[in-house]
């Protein structure tokens, strides 16, 4: 009870810090659109392969939107040397962690709206299979916001941090984009023959075992 | 909490950075209704000696211990008990004075009261600006938000280091009569310093650190404080 | 002192042994195995390679024991931790050092084999994957701090790189599913060949072991260096 009250005034404290400044997000958005019309570029001469790029387009911007948001997050705990404020008191390390976790989530979700519909819309892409397009997003953003939170959490202070960030976390994640594209072809109509349900099983486990093995480590790691 | 005795020892510690020392074997046993004034010169390991004790800090050698009534007190009890005002203050710049206060109050465990932190927020001199976000404070006002961070935690042990920075004479006096006020009041109270009348006026113990070992552990008042300066005046040119 | 000189013993042992085994197994790749009907000699870096694929995945493991070691030991025993910190660092240089193996020989050989430098194809995007975790493995200790923390930092990858490394490994099978994967099998036929894998795969079991160890004892003699400088440090500082 008491680490649940914890658990949400932190990530109620960082809420109320985006609503007053709104950089995170609105540098994840900006950010996310950019790419979306790079890609747009890039990838759209033939617009009838809309459906093979599209999914793979998706998931590159909510992977690189979502890394950028994670250093913002942590230097926000770095100012002032904030971290160690939730750190020194009595609560557990365990509960800070899901908390920044589950901060970076919802500025992910937050972030991906805009920028799904940007994508549905520019590559015209039509979602038919709704359940399995929403559900491969919100397993993968955990997964992308357990590690990355992580991480950032642990190279809050290095040098070079923008760079090891994704170096550390992007080999991890490698079988998310995997998993996410694969997904998101079968519900966008492309033409693979993939079950999309083992593909969210497969994210489903990997969710469970990277949120107790991340939450167990978070604590022994930053309390050198 | 009032009422409970705490000791706070520190057992032949070290910390190193690379292959030089910062600590050297520093043991020091302090108990509720102290007021330790650490003293040195810059570079003695002041700031290493309290986050350690602080436990931001883990030390390579050593170990530090804190009992309350008599236990030895351990992980979440130990964070509960302890409260620590470094130099980078730990308040969240872009919540308001109020704001900071409340969520503190949340994460040492208990729950937000209105009333208390409207009266920590009286007594810290920042009830007309309680409502400002941090980030607009001058670095005296910061320092009294960051204070109030103590107030609000119900730790008992305080942790300062050279919490008079930035504070104007009147501000100084003021955070050293507070100071005093927890330590008669049953806290303890270790703060770094290089004022010596900062020592004089409140301090019941003197510690002079000099490249990370202590040197001098004396009485507080007007002669412990000419003592210790005397030591640090010779002790390195 | 006295482990030191056994680890160098059993160092040079190992070495003695590992030289031995590459021997045989250089006979038994070139002069017992048959040439490959289709690919001829290009076929014989398979032995190399999948020799180093192989080791370096056991390297990765005994890395994320090492690192899941000294988490649990640090707060405990710093010998123990320094110990597994030292195989740590050992095992992922070693493991870089083969990842770059499998990483020049597996498009070579892949030229020959499927007429392209790279393919998709599961094992060796596995490989990559590993390799690539070892690459960060190292930049950690490196940019993260070269002291306790970044240590930590990086054990915490290693650890995060088990589960990592199953599911990359389930993923890209699924993925790459519309690869073919008779070509390891059918390259096996002959008892040769089968004969000189083996003695391959032991054989660079044992450079890699041998390599290791004398990596990690340099890395506990660097460990005992600074100690001393420390101790230097504490005497005379």
């Amino acid at each position: 009870m008491q680490a649940w009250r914890q658990f949400v005034a932190i990530v109620r404290k960082d809420l109320v810090v985006e609503f007053r400044t709104r950089e995170i997000l609105l540098t994840m958005a900006l950010f996310s659109m950019l790419l979306v019309i790079v890609f747009a570029f890039a990838f759209l001469s033939d617009p009838t392969r809309a459906r093979d790029y599209g999914p793979g387009i998706i998931w590159v911007t909510v992977l690189f939107a979502s890394t950028i948001g994670q250093n913002r997050l942590f230097d926000r705990e770095r100012e002032n040397g904030c971290l160690w404020s939730l750190l020194l008191s009595p609560t557990g390390a365990g509960t800070i962690f899901l908390a920044k976790a589950t901060t970076q989530f919802l500025f992910t979700v937050l972030m991906e709206l805009p920028t799904l519909l940007l994508i549905l819309v520019f590559f015209d892409l039509a979602v038919v299979r709704p359940g399995a397009f929403v559900g491969a997003l919100l397993l993968g953003t955990i997964a992308l916001s357990l590690v990355g939170t992580l991480f950032s959490a642990m190279l809050m202070n290095a040098r070079m941090k923008e760079v090891l960030l994704p170096l550390v976390t992007y080999p991890l994640l490698v079988p998310v984009v995997i998993a996410g594209v694969k997904v998101t072809s079968v519900a966008v109509g492309a033409p693979v023959a993939e079950d999309p349900e083992l593909w969210l099983r497969f994210l489903l486990g990997f969710d469970m075992i990277f949120a107790v093995a991340t939450w167990f480590l978070f604590g022994r790691m930053i309390r050198a | 909490m009032p009422g409970r005795t705490v000791e706070l020892r520190a057992e032949r510690v070290v910390r190193v950075a690379g292959r030089r020392h910062i600590l050297r074997d520093v043991s020091l046993a302090a108990a509720s209704g102290d007021l330790v004034a650490v003293l040195g010169r810059n570079g003695a390991g002041k700031t290493t000696l309290l986050s350690v004790l602080a436990g931001r800090q883990v030390p390579d050698g050593g170990r530090v211990v804190l009992t309350i009534d008599g236990r030895i007190a351990s992980g979440t009890a130990v964070r509960a008990a302890t409260a620590m005002l470094p130099h980078d203050l730990l308040i969240y710049p872009d919540l308001t004075a109020r704001e900071n206060l409340a969520f503190f109050m949340t994460l040492a465990g208990q729950a937000p009261d209105a009333g208390q932190i409207a009266s920590v927020l009286d007594r810290i001199g920042l009830a007309r600006d309680a409502d400002r976000v941090v980030r607009q404070f001058s670095r005296g006002m910061q320092q009294r938000a960051a204070l109030g961070r103590l107030l609000v935690s119900g730790a008992d042990v305080w942790i300062l280091d050279e919490p008079t920075t930035g504070l104007d004479e009147v501000g100084r006096r003021w955070l050293l009569g507070l100071l005093s006020d927890q330590v008669r009041s049953g806290r303890l109270v270790l703060m770094s310093s290089h004022h010596p009348s900062e020592v004089a006026s409140c301090a019941t113990r003197t510690l002079v650190l000099e490249s990370g070992r202590v040197v001098l552990d004396g009485p507080g008042g007007a002669d412990g404080a000419a003592a210790a300066f005397t030591r640090m005046d010779g002790g390195a040119p | 002192m006295a482990t030191g000189n056994l680890g160098i013993r059993i160092g040079i042992v190992l070495a003695a042994l590992a030289a031995a085994a590459v021997l045989v197994a250089l006979y038994l790749v070139f002069f017992v195995a048959p040439l490959e009907a289709t690919m001829g000699i290009v076929q014989k870096i398979f032995y190399f390679h999948v020799g180093s694929a192989i080791n370096m995945t056991v390297a990765f493991g005994v890395c994320a024991l090492a690192g899941a070691t000294y988490l649990v030991s640090r707060p405990m025993s710093a010998r123990v931790a320094s110990i597994a910190d030292a195989v740590g660092i050992a095992t992922a240089e070693v493991g870089v050092m083969l990842g770059a193996i499998v990483m020049v020989t597996g498009p070579l050989w892949a030229k020959v084999a499927w007429g392209t430098y790279w393919t998709w194809e599961p094992r060796l995007t596995l490989s990559l994957m590993v390799f690539l975790l070892f690459i960060a493995y190292l930049a950690l200790r490196a940019y993260a701090g070269t002291d306790r923390f970044g240590r930590g930092v990086a054990a915490g990858l290693s650890i995060l790189g088990l589960p990592g490394i199953y599911f990359i490994r389930v993923a890209v099978e699924r993925w790459g599913g519309a690869h073919p994967q008779v070509v390891y099998k059918g390259g096996l036929t002959h008892p040769g060949m089968r004969q000189a894998f083996f003695a391959s795969v032991i054989a660079m079991l044992l450079v890699t072991a041998t390599l290791v160890l004398l990596r990690a004892l340099i890395e506990r003699r660097r460990q005992q260096v600074d100690a001393l400088f420390l101790e230097i440090d504490r005497t005379t500082g």
